[in-house]
């Protein structure tokens, strides 16, 4: 049944993109892109779906694969990703005591991915094979959770709004690393939008208390200053939209132009094409997005995929850690944003792999940094503190993905 | 290999290669030896029928979680490594010679560090795997792709300051050498006023293992990151951490080193 449907799937991207030339997805509908075990499926209440496969790395941790997503009307799920990984976690102590590298000193995966308990998850927890591949360690936690209003609008009573509650699908790991215990997330809302987050909770460092310029007292009085540190990561993310892939990187700015309209200033959004691979910063309205050059929604609109950053504290001691997003060439040995380790590939961190060639096939690699000033309520265990960003929808469907019925009319300019 | 610390593995935490090696060590004979019981693979996305598995689970035990039966001997598509293929990948890894090769313990052949999945966009590529090694003689990694299909090793690629995670063994080794070496004294002794017991064998502690490559200003192993090093986070079971994290193995040094 479900094998059908990812075949099927190809079918309606051509559909959907109104062409007639196979893309890559399409060239082998048959192609059954996981086993049952490694496919998460699943349909929120609002009707959305999505899938993906999932499994264990033994460094990066959980890795998705070809996730996609169908709203209540498409007939089959759009691909939106080929893959995701965490793919470095560096974390340096204000006090240059130490710095860690959890991914590629340690591992997500292995022995430092924790057993889930009943506790740690609401909803279906999945296992993984260990030893012999007799016995199974449950590690990923699948759960559907409220997101509160997804949209409200005035009805024709007061009583009656368009108003409709939003859920997530929400896929999360636990690594034990040392003395934190970090919380793998992804979040795919029913309305398209993915929240990839890293979590960490556990405990403060034991021991590493320091001064006052480079910590925080968190005993009684003033003496023990538990030292501040930074969360600093990075995740790899490839698009493959509408299962074509070789999308293209667009960046948009808003300035103001100095000149003023009958009420406000006027501003003015430029797009910038990122044709060649580059390490990007973050300026006021910026933003950037993944468009595919094929595949469109009813609209006819290319689709596309926005990044958006939230709270992030670059680590600026390194230089590999000072761009915020850098989009690469696709090449499947580039695996961590520093400390590199596949030999297949000369180059060790982001800085090497932007080297000038043209993007076809852009990964995007995106670095949230957290500096984490310890307080009283960090101990013990720690609140959880979370770090990471947004993928949005920009014109994946035609409209609200969740619409009632009674709204579709409503697309563009004029009401039809 | 077997080493005497080794039946706890459950306590300690070696790193990355207990779950993996010892995977490879034991899954030949668990499935000669007949994991042909025929579990139903279960349904994903909360359509599971009720898990038929022997698995005794607590009263709060959600019904949804669906079993995962024995693993197939191979996988489809995406699906993770399953043991059976690792097994095959790692042996036609290490059938192939890699002239001097030498592991942590000096004995020819690499030291096997870890595998995955290798990554392809391609719809109908077999599956392959990736086997990584350390080669203690010439201080490099090597990673060697195998062909899951075929069996057959289609890549060797070699680089030096490459440093993964340590295996198990490799730890191991480390703890070795550091105990034997005077900058442990200051460790016993704090194991010591902790406990209120001597210290007088690596049982006594969980100790992960984490690689340890030199920023161009540290000091005090400056060669790490050329040789292949290691770090310790120890703690007395369900005790104190017992802070060492300023003393540094280099194991293709074969020295013990203290950061300063």
């Amino acid at each position: 049944m479900r094998r059908k449907l990812w075949s099927a799937a190809a079918a309606a991207l051509l559909v959907s993109a109104g062409i007639a030339v196979p893309g890559p997805a399409e060239a082998n509908d048959r192609w059954e892109y996981c086993g049952n075990d490694a496919l998460v499926k699943q349909e929120l209440k609002n009707g959305t779906l999505w899938q993906m496969c999932w499994r264990v790395d033994v460094k990066t941790g959980l890795v998705l694969e070809k996730v996609a997503f169908k709203g209540k009307r498409d007939k089959l799920p759009i691909m939106v990703l080929d893959s995701s990984t965490i793919a470095q976690l560096n974390v340096p102590y204000d006090s240059g005591f130490n710095e860690w590298n959890d991914i590629t000193s340690y591992g997500f995966g292995g022995d430092f991915m924790q057993p889930l308990a009943a506790s740690d998850c609401k909803g279906q927890r999945r296992g993984v094979w260990t030893g012999a591949g007799q016995d199974a360690k449950k590690v990923l936690c699948i759960s559907e959770e409220e997101a509160g209003l997804a949209h409200r609008l005035e009805g024709e009573t007061p009583e009656k709004p368009y108003a409709k509650m939003g859920s997530d699908l929400v896929l999360q790991t636990i690594s034990k690393v040392g003395w934190y215990e970090y919380i793998t997330e992804y979040r795919f809302a029913d309305d398209g939008q993915i929240s990839v987050r890293l979590g960490a909770t556990g405990d403060l460092a034991p021991r590493d208390y320091t001064t006052p310029d480079q910590g925080w007292p968190i005993g009684p009085g003033q003496t023990d200053y538990s030292v501040n540190h930074y969360h600093s990561a990075f995740w790899r993310v490839d698009f493959n939209i509408g299962g074509y892939g070789t999308e293209k990187v667009e960046q948009y700015d808003t300035a103001p132009t100095g000149e003023r309209g009958r009420r406000a200033a006027i501003y003015s959004t430029s797009k910038t094409d990122v044709a060649t691979e580059a390490t990007l910063n973050t300026a006021t309205r910026r933003w950037w997005r993944v468009v595919s050059p094929t595949s469109k929604n009813a609209d006819g609109h290319f689709r596309s995929y926005e990044l958006e950053l939230g709270a992030n504290d670059p680590y600026e001691a390194h230089p590999e850690t000072q761009p915020d997003v850098t989009f690469t060439q696709y090449k499947p040995c580039e695996k961590f944003a520093t400390f590199n380790q596949d030999p297949e590939c000369a180059g060790t961190t982001i800085l090497e792999y932007t080297n000038g060639e043209r993007l076809s096939d852009p990964v995007m690699w995106v670095r949230v940094g957290f500096h984490h000033v310890p307080r009283d309520e960090d101990q013990s265990p720690m609140p959880v503190h979370w770090q990471g960003f947004d993928l949005v929808p920009r014109d994946f469907t035609a409209q609200n993905p969740l619409a009632p019925a009674d709204r579709l009319d409503v697309n563009g300019d004029g009401v039809s | 290999m077997e080493h005497p610390w080794k039946s706890r593995a459950q306590r300690l935490r070696w790193g990355l290669g207990v779950a993996s090696c010892t995977a490879v060590v034991a899954l030949a004979v668990a499935w000669i030896g007949g994991a042909t019981a025929s579990t139903p693979h279960q349904v994903p996305g909360g359509e599971a029928a009720a898990p038929a598995s022997a698995e005794a689970e607590p009263a709060q035990e959600p019904a949804a979680d669906p079993t995962l039966g024995p693993a197939p001997a191979a996988g489809t598509g995406r699906d993770p490594l399953t043991p059976s293929e690792l097994d095959r990948a790692r042996t036609a890894a290490l059938a192939a010679p890699l002239a001097g090769a030498t592991d942590v313990n000096g004995a020819a052949g690499p030291e096997y560090l870890s595998f995955e999945l290798v990554e392809t966009k391609e719809a109908n590529a077999p599956r392959r795997a990736a086997v990584y090694f350390y080669d203690y003689t010439a201080d490099k990694l090597v990673k060697r792709t195998v062909n899951l299909k075929t069996g057959a090793v289609e890549g060797t690629f070699t680089a030096a300051k490459r440093q993964p995670p340590p295996s198990d063994r490799e730890v191991a080794k480390a703890v070795e050498l550091f105990l034997a070496d005077g900058l442990s004294t200051d460790f016993k002794a704090a194991y010591q006023k902790a406990t209120g017991k001597a210290f007088t064998s690596p049982d006594q502690l969980e100790i992960t293992g984490t690689t340890y490559v030199a920023r161009p200003a540290d000091t005090g192993a400056d060669k790490c990151g050329e040789h292949r090093c290691v770090q310790f986070i120890t703690r007395v079971p369900d005790g104190p951490f017992i802070d060492i994290t300023d003393i540094v193995v280099d194991l293709s040094g074969r020295t013990v080193a203290r950061l300063r």
